[in-house]
């Protein structure tokens, strides 16, 4: 049986139910992934806004949340005990409930089946199982601000032995969900990462071969390897901090158990996490640039290269976020070193990134902005990063907001300018109609501004020496001088919120009302522009045969400026 | 370049899936075993702990499980002979005899609690109820899964995939057979030398056991279980030097 027939054959003419939420098919579970991580942004979003009036303005009401209840605000000022669970929400909310599922829910699932030549993924039914496993984390996680006591509020790491015991935190059932929630949200992306290593491996196209995937394939196959190798030890952390709190245990309680080893746990997989995080917006950016400069990646083994030595090294560099935990000098050393080798495979990324655009012929519409967008932000998160990585230096910064402002500006370039350089590119070809170009630019200048003005100020607040995780900060003497500087971030934030008001209005307007979109607007040469925008159920008519490398642009001698990657081949090119 | 992708991994998509899942069980159980080696490192021993446990219990329900991975290894060469009405049969064995584990395990747990001890009693009974807690659910989901499996082999007899699918249920039963042996050597036995041992054991009876399998699979099984093994030990390796201050 052909795999076409495979995919195919099970459901004759599906319904309302089948085709558009329990869906099996690749593209709409993509879909359902990337709505659902923008609907989690939004209370991400909400919450980095009220933290931040109350940074700026201490104990002021913050507008438009009068109608917040009691415990958790008074007629619009914030409670200290709420504060904390905005912070702890924000961070899990961002990283495991709007980036990975915009990543590699979204992207990876969307993208890889299509830019390999696959009628679906591997396993399409586990495929909608991770979704709905993933839905119901998202569901857990908001509804734990309802529970008595309110949301978990021992920050997005849950740092034992305050995490460990309720009495610590005040928090008695917000932290016993959020492990829950977080225990199934990990769960959901290894059961899909071991579907898109699968797909990845065993379903590419005749004639694509490893040499010849496009580099978003190789990026979403490295994050997913990454997340199955490095997720396990946290899985196991979880359930140990779970047991104690509700089966009086103290694995990590001073005395019988020992606090720093959730931290080695947690970041064990917190560091390899973060490339999870950064390659797929990193592949984004490969796939577009080569698309406007009308010329070949620069470099393409290098950059794979550099990406697998990326990912064996993040396994060695975890204990970097642990220099002020107070773990042994001897161990802090090697790690300082790990930790500075590794921005050499992503400064030889970056330069191929350059390189690329060396003296091509450079068009600027709003995929391109975004991916130009994401080498200067991430350069400046990537080079922060050299300043904390040395352990002598990292004493200094670790706990101010200079790590804030880095890390802010490592993860928003490869999660939100990735991100929206790849909904901006692929939007024609997951909906079928072309965005609003002029929109398009709003959004993208308004974001690049605002989000510039958000975080360059925290550097310059850590380095005068502001810690992170304070209520208000005017409690402090010697921080009220640079009281202006959280202005300046808070209005700035409002801006940075405000200014996605015109890539709302895009997406669903052009949805409606966007120029149809041909096969191949951008003129691209990767598998998943030669079928029609959108593909249809099982992706190609006929199976396509690959015959070239995915970036073949103003190939000299050939007639066009760029060959396509694949042509249309015969049935039982997918026989399984 | 000829032939599909798929005939070039030499894999199917089920089996490949299943190395890959049973590679993360891998770094969750080392995860689990590593603190649990940290922290008895850390301490006085448990010697005292370890002769309150029901080691002839523990043996028992060895022998019950190893029969049940024996008994899915058989259902997996019927399903490939194409006999159904021996691989339904001895899926259901299968299934059973993980029930019986289960009971006894259940009635070791009922003799403990009575006797006072709980996950709350000490770092030992932590670790004791967390690590077979954990297992006891591998083995709840390979009772599910060889239940099922009989059940739609017994209705439906072998359709295409069938014996795939066996195949890989019997990898996940051998998989959960290895952790236990690790298991009885780290708390019944309490000392690293037995744990060493029922390793080798462990992985002697599995090149035993895959004489018969597809070279594919056996380089499978030894890359993606030595790359996890040998991160957890970088990490046991790394943390070393925390041991001194945990003393």
């Amino acid at each position: 049986m052909s795999e076409t027939a495979r995919v195919l054959g099970h459901e004759p003419a599906p319904g309302f139910w089948r085709r558009y939420v329990f869906s099996i098919d690749h593209k709409t579970v993509g879909r359902q992934y990337m709505v659902m991580a923008m609907v989690m942004a939004v209370v991400g979003g909400a919450t980095a806004y009220v933290m931040r009036w109350q940074l700026a303005w201490p104990e002021t009401a913050v507008p438009l949340t009068g109608w917040m209840p009691e415990p958790f605000m008074y007629r619009g000022i914030v409670d200290p005990a709420f504060y904390n669970q905005l912070v702890t929400m924000h961070g899990t909310i961002m990283i495991f409930f709007v980036a990975m599922p915009l990543l590699l829910g979204g992207l990876g699932n969307y993208l890889v089946p299509l830019m390999i030549g696959a009628p679906d993924m591997a396993f399409p039914r586990l495929n909608m199982l991770s979704f709905w496993i993933f839905f119901s984390a998202s569901i857990l996680l908001l509804a734990s601000f309802l529970v008595p006591g309110g949301a978990a509020s021992a920050g997005w790491t849950s740092y034992a032995p305050l995490a460990a015991r309720p009495m610590y935190t005040g928090v008695e059932w917000g932290i016993n969900i959020w492990l829950i929630a977080v225990g199934l949200e990990l769960a959901s992306f290894l059961l899909g990462g071991i579907n898109l290593i699968v797909t990845a491996v065993n379903m590419r196209a005749p004639g694509l071969s490893f040499s010849r995937l496009p580099l978003m394939v190789w990026m979403q196959l490295t994050a997913a390897v990454l997340f199955m190798l490095s997720v396990g030890p946290l899985i196991a952390g979880v359930l140990m901090l779970f047991l104690d709190r509700v089966a009086g245990t103290s694995f990590f309680v001073p005395a019988d158990g020992d606090p720093l080893l959730w931290q080695h746990l947690f970041w064990f997989f917190g560091h390899p996490e973060v490339y999870v995080l950064l390659l797929p917006g990193v592949g984004a950016v490969l796939e577009i640039l080569p698309v406007f400069a009308r010329k070949p990646v620069f470099g393409y083994r290098a950059i794979v290269w550099s990406t697998i030595a990326a990912g064996v090294l993040s396994f060695i560099v975890w204990a970097h976020h642990m220099f002020l935990s107070g773990i042994d000098p001897r161990l802090a050393t090697p790690f300082s070193v790990t930790t500075i080798l590794i921005s050499v495979p992503f400064a030889i990324i970056l330069f191929a990134m350059l390189a690329t655009l060396w003296r091509g012929s450079l068009s600027f519409p709003t995929p391109m902005l975004w991916a130009l967008g994401f080498i200067t932000t991430f350069l400046v998160g990537g080079l922060t990063g050299i300043f904390v990585g040395s352990a002598a230096v990292d004493m200094y910064f670790h706990d101010t907001y200079f790590v804030v402002a880095h890390f802010h500006f490592a993860l928003f370039p490869a999660v939100v300018f990735g991100g929206f350089a790849a909904i901006t590119f692929w939007y024609p070809k997951m909906f079928g109609r072309m965005l609003h170009e002029g929109l398009g630019r709003l959004h993208f200048g308004l974001t690049l501004l605002a989000f510039n003005a958000v975080f360059l100020p925290m550097f310059v607040l850590g380095l005068g020496g502001h810690m992170r995780r304070i209520y208000d900060p005017t409690a402090y003497e010697f921080l009220r001088p640079l009281m202006p500087l959280h202005g300046v971030a808070t209005i700035a934030t409002v801006v940075l919120l405000l200014s996605q008001a015109p890539f709302v209005l895009n997406f669903f307007g052009s949805f409606f009302l966007g120029r149809r979109a041909p096969a191949n607007p951008w003129r691209a040469a990767t598998l998943e522009w030669a079928t029609t925008s959108p593909p249809p159920h099982g992706n190609f008519s006929t199976p396509p045969v690959v015959v070239r490398g995915p970036y073949e642009y103003s190939v000299p001698g050939a007639a066009d400026d760029m060959l396509p990657q694949g042509q249309a081949g015969g049935e039982g090119a997918w026989a399984a | 370049m000829s032939g599909t992708a798929a005939t070039r991994a030499g894999l199917t998509h089920g089996r490949l899936g299943t190395w890959l899942f049973l590679a993360s069980e891998v770094t969750t159980f080392g995860g689990l075993f590593g603190i649990f080696a940290l922290v008895r490192h850390g301490g006085g021993g448990w010697a005292h702990e370890t002769a309150q446990l029901q080691l002839g219990l523990a043996l028992l329900n060895t022998s019950v499980l190893v029969a049940g991975s024996a008994i899915m290894a058989r259902a997996h060469g019927a399903a490939r002979a194409g006999r159904v009405g021996a691989a339904a049969r001895l899926l259901t064995a299968a299934a059973l005899l993980g029930v019986v584990f289960l009971a006894i395990k259940g009635g070791e747990y009922g003799r403990e609690f009575a006797a006072g001890v709980g996950p709350g009693s000490g770092p030992f009974w932590g670790f004791y109820f967390a690590l077979t807690g954990v297992h006891a659910l591998h083995v709840a989901a390979g009772v599910l899964l060889a239940g099922v499996l009989a059940v739609g082999v017994g209705r439906c007899g072998l359709g295409a995939g069938a014996a795939g699918r066996i195949g890989a249920a019997a990898l996940y039963w051998h998989f959960i057979d290895a952790v236990w042996l690790t298991l009885v050597a780290l708390l019944y036995l309490g000392s690293t030398r037995a744990a060493v041992g029922a390793v080798i054991t462990a992985l002697a009876a599995g090149a035993v056991a895959s004489a018969g399998v597809a070279r594919s699979d056996r380089i499978l099984a030894v890359a993606l279980a030595a790359g996890p093994l040998v991160l957890v030990t970088a990490l046991l390796l790394v943390l070393a030097p925390d041991l001194a201050t945990m003393r």
